[in-house]
């Protein structure tokens, strides 16, 4: 070694207390780092190791194994410890052009290759070539795209360039690459000045003077000896100004306690490598009051859709380029607690991407756009300021991770990603947002924050029309509150609030406090609006966002608006169960591809529309048709894959009980037997504004054959004030109008033919009456039927009738059972029958009355029995509008019998007296003979 | 049938009592007001001549309750008076029942006797009884080989009914010359309870060239007396529960014709 080094302040503390430590031969004798030494050095040549200090200098110290020949060095790297930062924006660069011209000394015969002005030099490098050993300007060099700085040198003109890069985890590395095979470089010394513009234009003999770094700057520097000719200033002929002299060199802001540790890697022309370490004292002082971050949304308006902005100033005192200042830790947790009624958007979902881990990956600072994660996944910006003292900043987005596969395994996180391409710096980081369970409130938390120093970190969520965010439904002031820890003491948490202030509604002044006013809209109808045509059916119930959120409905349908059953499955139980176990990650795009219901009872889908604002994100569903369901003869099961845009949050399983009105056979939905209608999941209130629901089986739904006004009506109950308590739910009713067209043109010719059992006088004859309609006719409102008055009521027959109550119960005697009664239709496959009861009724006589069933439906048909013109008169009346294809009822004759003819009916004229009303209000009338078995006349037997 | 017997009736009496009037009898909450009447008022003295003979009830309760059941109808006729249905068609219960009044008639018209009107409440099981009115004709029938009236009742509310009672005749005792009775079957009972019941036989017809009535009496006074007051008839009712109430319909006449 040349005595040279030995007096280097680096090398004294590697002898005078063992700071430097010298590396390890390398394995390969032919190569090997012979010592190497490096440290931050108070002006006093003593370590300095108060973090997020600027030391006077650091000095780096290395030599080659000289026996194994070191012409062969090719590169060279140093890593600095992580944290320690080089600002090449703190004075200024010298251009390529100055680098590259040779300088010319008034005070020598200067050996170095460059002319760089004395503002851009940093240090001096003293290299050691063969048996010459001489120093050297290092300045701040322009620095080439896509690297943080660069320091160079041109010792006998050979240009030697550290550049400055970031390498991760988030340490600098100063890297000497392509050093040309015939320097035949042996050892050098780096000094970098901490405040390279340190030194006033005082004269020597003044006893203030400080003479700083004049004495070695410029042509001052005595290349020979290393010593001075004398003393250049910063900027040209005079001394800089205090106010612009910054720091070049930042001490790590921690850990503490942990002796820092510089690496050298050199690697030969011949391909090998060789390495070694440097230890310095351990840092102290890392426990500095965190800065206080500012969130505000972006909006004062009451339910509002809404951005955010995190806002944290750390350094801006001037921690980082002012000589007095101490920088103070970068943020490395961040747990963000936004106040309550502050909800995320589920609008957000809508064309959102997603960023994977292996795109987020594949993002450096020089990729080019959507080489990593894609421009859908952004939902947000980042901007880092004042980073390595540049003036440029670090910019970059916010991009939602890839829900579940991101480190934090949950559905909603984070990625931050900003660079500087020119720079070569990036920054990457994750976070994940939570939402309580119980109260919806986010709380987003990050970890590892970018440790590298900023003056200034801003977060922005997006606002618009897919906002991230949702405002508090009223007015108030409303604190979020954070707890942050540095990454000096990971551990020790700062709490601090940031109040918002809601003033004001969306449009219009506030909200009245307490619950939030409930008007849902509702929207219904069928396609064609043609009397009996077969089409599909719509239903729309829509909420504003200023309105409560809707957590059930209940729905009545026009009578006569029904449905074909016949033909159309039912979804089994257990596939009703395997839907709603898809609750999972996954669930919903396992739902997609393997739907759990069977395509055969598939009617319909429907359509949910999420968020606030003017776009929400909608979710795709299919609608079946299931079996018994709270007592309910059939249900309806609406199976929503509850995917908004990327997320995937399960399934989501509505079944309603579909009953059926045994007068009309109106169906309808009641909320006591439906599911809710969850609007909360995994935290997150949906904000459920817009619910489609489209019954569009080919041939399912037909409309009514009557054209009377008539209504589509909805009970909705709203969420309340608070979303997550039921407590104080609150109901709204809607209806719609809903009528049909055209009933004129259905035609109405029904044919009815009696029959009776017996025809002698004073016998108790049975019954069979059947009704046959033609096929596209309106169907049947109500038909009279009287019978010739020889037909009497045989009264002492009645000997049990169904009270009203039993009848309701289905707990009829069997005594109040006087025949029997079978409806085709073509809704069902099954035919619809059952027994024929008198039942208790207001009038005077027992009503009569078929109480059918099929596929679980109940249908009563009630006949008033009296009297019109001496004869006995059966009137069904509002009877369902529904297709049938034939209507018998059988009445019991003999012992059970309800009539007894008053004379021997062969004898007398026997027609009865038939009145049909249609749906539609034609009308019809007939005059059906009174079928009986008579023995033919004498005279006719021939 | 036994010959009639005239009636004497203490002639004092006849200045007291009102030609016509409603007797009424009462037990416990049941009041029954019977009435009756006889056409023509002046009869023979000697022998006797067609009448027509009307009787009929009442039924009701104090408090408007529905009354009990009527199980039994006895009109008890004075022996002054007697039915002859000798000469006259007679017919069965199977041939008008059930028919309507007009279909009775086309079955058994040259057999009516008499006809009336009934009022009742008709009781089917879980609802609540309807009032109900009709007519009553009645026909001189056979029943089991033995005479009686069949009074046919029909109406038309709430329904077309038909009800046949059957009124047997047996000869009486002391001032009763004839009986007639009909017991109300248990099922007539249980789908309605009268309320109301009149019926008059009145039917003259020509036997020989002579003119006959299906009731005919004299009057009862005696010599030297122009008139008569005499009991024209003793109705009893027979209720479930109940048990009886009876009255004697008390009417005059005069000694002519």
């Amino acid at each position: 070694m040349n005595q040279r080094f030995a007096v280097t302040a680096v090398g004294a503390l590697a002898v005078a207390i063992g700071l430097a430590v010298i590396g390890p031969p390398s394995a390969q004798a032919a190569f090997a780092i012979e010592s190497f030494a490096a440290a931050a050095l108070e002006s006093d040549a003593t370590p300095d190791t108060l973090a997020g200090t600027h030391p006077a200098a650091l000095e780096v110290h290395l030599d080659l194994d000289t026996e194994s020949g070191a012409r062969q060095l090719r590169g060279l790297t140093v890593h600095l410890p992580p944290g320690f930062l080089i600002n090449p924006g703190a004075l200024d660069e010298c251009s390529a052009t100055a680098f590259a011209k040779p300088r010319i000394s008034p005070f020598e015969a200067s050996a170095s290759g460059e002319s760089c002005p004395n503002s851009t030099q940093v240090g001096v490098l003293t290299v050691q070539t063969g048996s010459a050993t001489r120093s050297f300007g290092a300045f701040n060099l322009a620095a080439p795209f896509g690297t943080a700085a660069a320091i160079g040198a041109s010792p006998f003109g050979t240009p030697l360039v550290f550049a400055v890069h970031l390498r991760e985890p988030d340490n600098l590395a100063l890297e000497l690459t392509k050093l040309p095979q015939s320097f035949g470089l042996r050892g050098l010394d780096l000094t970098l000045w901490g405040t390279p513009w340190e030194g006033d234009s005082r004269p020597p003999g003044d006893p203030l003077h400080k003479p700083g770094h004049n004495p070695l700057r410029g042509n001052c520097l005595d290349e020979q000896s290393g010593g001075s000719w004398g003393e250049c200033f910063a900027s040209g002929g005079s001394a800089a100004q205090e106010s612009l002299i910054k720091t070049y060199l930042t001490l790590p802001t921690s850990p503490c306690g942990v002796p820092l540790t510089y690496a050298a890697t050199a690697t030969s022309w011949q391909g090998t490598s060789a390495a070694a370490s440097a230890v310095a004292p351990a840092l102290s002082g890392c426990n500095k009051p965190l800065s206080t971050p500012k969130v505000q949304l972006m909006t004062d308006a009451a339910a509002a859709r809404t951005g955010l902005a995190f806002n944290l100033s750390v350094n801006d005192g001037g921690g980082i380029l002012n000589p007095g200042g101490i920088a103070r830790p970068a943020i490395k947790t961040a747990i963000l607690s936004l106040p309550e009624g502050l909800t995320l958007n589920p609008s957000l979902g809508a064309g959102l991407g997603v960023c994977t881990e292996a795109q987020l990956a594949r993002e450096s600072a020089d990729s080019d756009p959507g080489a990593g994660c894609p421009n859908e996944a952004k939902i947000g910006t980042v901007t880092l300021e004042g980073a390595l003292g540049l003036a440029e900043a670090l910019q970059g987005s916010v991009y939602l991770a890839q829900p579940y596969a991101n480190p934090s395994g949950s559905l909603l996180a984070v990625y931050l990603l900003a660079r500087n391409p020119r720079r070569g710096l990036i920054v990457k980081s994750q976070g994940a947002i939570v939402p309580d369970p119980a109260t919806g409130r986010p709380v987003a938390s990050f970890e590892n924050l970018p440790r590298l120093l900023y003056t200034h970190f801003t977060l922005t969520l997006r606002e618009g029309q897919r906002s991230t965010l949702v405002s508090p439904p009223s007015c108030g002031t409303y604190l979020a509150q954070m707890r942050t820890s540095s990454w000096a003491a990971p551990e020790v948490f700062t709490n601090a609030t940031s109040a918002f202030l809601i003033n004001r509604g969306d449009p219009g002044p506030c909200p009245p406090p307490g619950a939030l006013p409930f008007h849902p809209g509702l929207l219904a109808g069928s396609i064609s609006p043609s009397a009996a045509a077969r089409t599909p059916f719509y239903l729309r119930m829509t909420r504003t966002d200023a309105e409560q959120e809707i957590t059930s409905y209940s729905a009545t349908f026009p009578p006569g608006l029904l449905a074909k059953l016949a033909g159309v499955g039912e979804c089994p139980e257990a596939a009703i169960a395997v839907a709603r176990a898809r609750s999972g990650a996954h669930g919903g795009a396992e739902e997609l591809a393997a739907p759990s219901c069977p395509a055969s009872s598939l009617i319909g889908h429907t359509e949910a529309g999420y968020g606030v604002g003017g776009v929400l994100a909608w979710a795709p569903g299919n609608l079946y048709l299931a079996g018994p369901y709270h007592g309910a003869p059939l249900s309806i099961v609406a199976i929503d894959p509850a995917t908004i845009g990327p997320f995937d949050l399960g399934v989501v399983v509505v079944r309603s009980a579909i009953r059926i009105d045994p007068r009309s056979a109106q169906a309808s939905i009641d909320s006591a037997g439906s599911d809710p209608i969850p609007h909360v999941l995994e935290g997150i209130p949906l904000h459920l504004r817009d619910i489609r629901v489209h019954v569009d089986r080919p041939d399912f739904t037909r409309n009514p054959t009557s054209c009377d006004r008539m209504a589509v009506s909805s009970l909705l109950t709203g969420a309340g004030a608070d979303p997550f308590n039921p407590a104080d739910d609150s109901l709204a009713a809607s209806s719609q109008r809903f009528q049909v067209l055209n009933c004129s043109l259905l035609g109405f010719k029904p044919s009815l033919s009696l029959r009776l059992g017996a025809s002698r006088h004073g016998a108790y004859p049975s019954l069979r009456a059947t009704y046959t309609p033609r096929a596209k006719d309106a169907n049947l409102g109500g038909v009279s039927v009287t019978l010739p008055p020889t037909v009497f009521l045989a009264q002492n027959h009645i000997e049990g009738v169904c009270t009203r109550v039993q009848f309701a119960k289905g707990a009829c005697p069997a005594g109040s059972v006087y025949g029997h009664a079978r409806a085709i239709t073509p809704l069902l496959d099954e035919a619809l029958e059952g027994p024929v009861y008198l039942r208790s009724s207001r009038t005077a006589v027992p009503d009569l009355v078929a109480a059918l069933k099929g596929r679980g439906i109940e249908i009563e048909v009630p006949g008033r029995i009296d009297s019109s013109r001496a004869g006995m008169r059966a009137n069904f009346e509002g009877l369902p509008d529904a297709a049938v294809t034939r209507f018998t009822m059988f009445l019991d004759g003999g012992k059970r019998g309800l009539l007894q003819n008053g004379a021997d009916l062969c004898r007398v004229k026997r027609h009865a007296n038939a009145r049909f009303v249609a749906q539609n209000n034609e009308t019809a009338v007939g005059h059906p003979r009174l079928r009986v078995k008579c023995k033919p006349k004498k005279g006719k037997r021939k | 049938m036994r010959r009639p017997v005239l009636l004497v009736a203490a002639v004092l009496l006849s200045a007291a009592v009102p030609l016509a009037r409603a007797e009424t009898a009462q037990k416990a909450n049941l009041r029954v007001s019977f009435s009756g009447k006889i056409s023509p008022a002046a009869l023979p003295r000697l022998g006797a001549a067609p009448i027509a003979v009307t009787v009929g009830g009442r039924i009701a309760t104090l408090d408007g309750a529905p009354p009990p059941q009527l199980q039994g109808i006895e009109i008890a006729l004075n022996r002054a008076g007697h039915i002859d249905p000798k000469g006259l068609p007679s017919c069965t219960y199977a041939q008008i029942q059930p028919s309507t009044t007009a279909g009775a008639q086309a079955a058994c018209g040259p057999a009516k006797v008499g006809e009336g009107t009934f009022a009742a409440n008709v009781l089917i099981p879980e609802q609540s009884p309807f009032p109900s009115e009709g007519k009553i004709v009645a026909f001189n029938g056979i029943d089991k080989g033995r005479p009686v009236i069949l009074a046919h009742v029909y109406g038309t509310l709430p329904v077309p009914l038909s009800y046949t009672l059957i009124l047997s005749m047996r000869a009486g005792k002391g001032t009763w010359g004839t009986v007639l009775r009909a017991a109300l079957p248990a099922v007539t009972a249980d789908v309605a309870y009268v309320t109301g019941i009149s019926l008059t036989l009145n039917r003259r017809f020509e036997v020989g060239g002579k003119t006959r009535g299906y009731v005919s009496a004299g009057c009862p006074a005696p010599e030297g007396f122009s008139g008569a007051v005499f009991a024209l008839a003793r109705a009893s009712f027979s209720f479930r529960t109940v048990g009886t109430l009876s009255s004697t319909l008390i009417r005059n006449c005069r000694v002519g014709g």
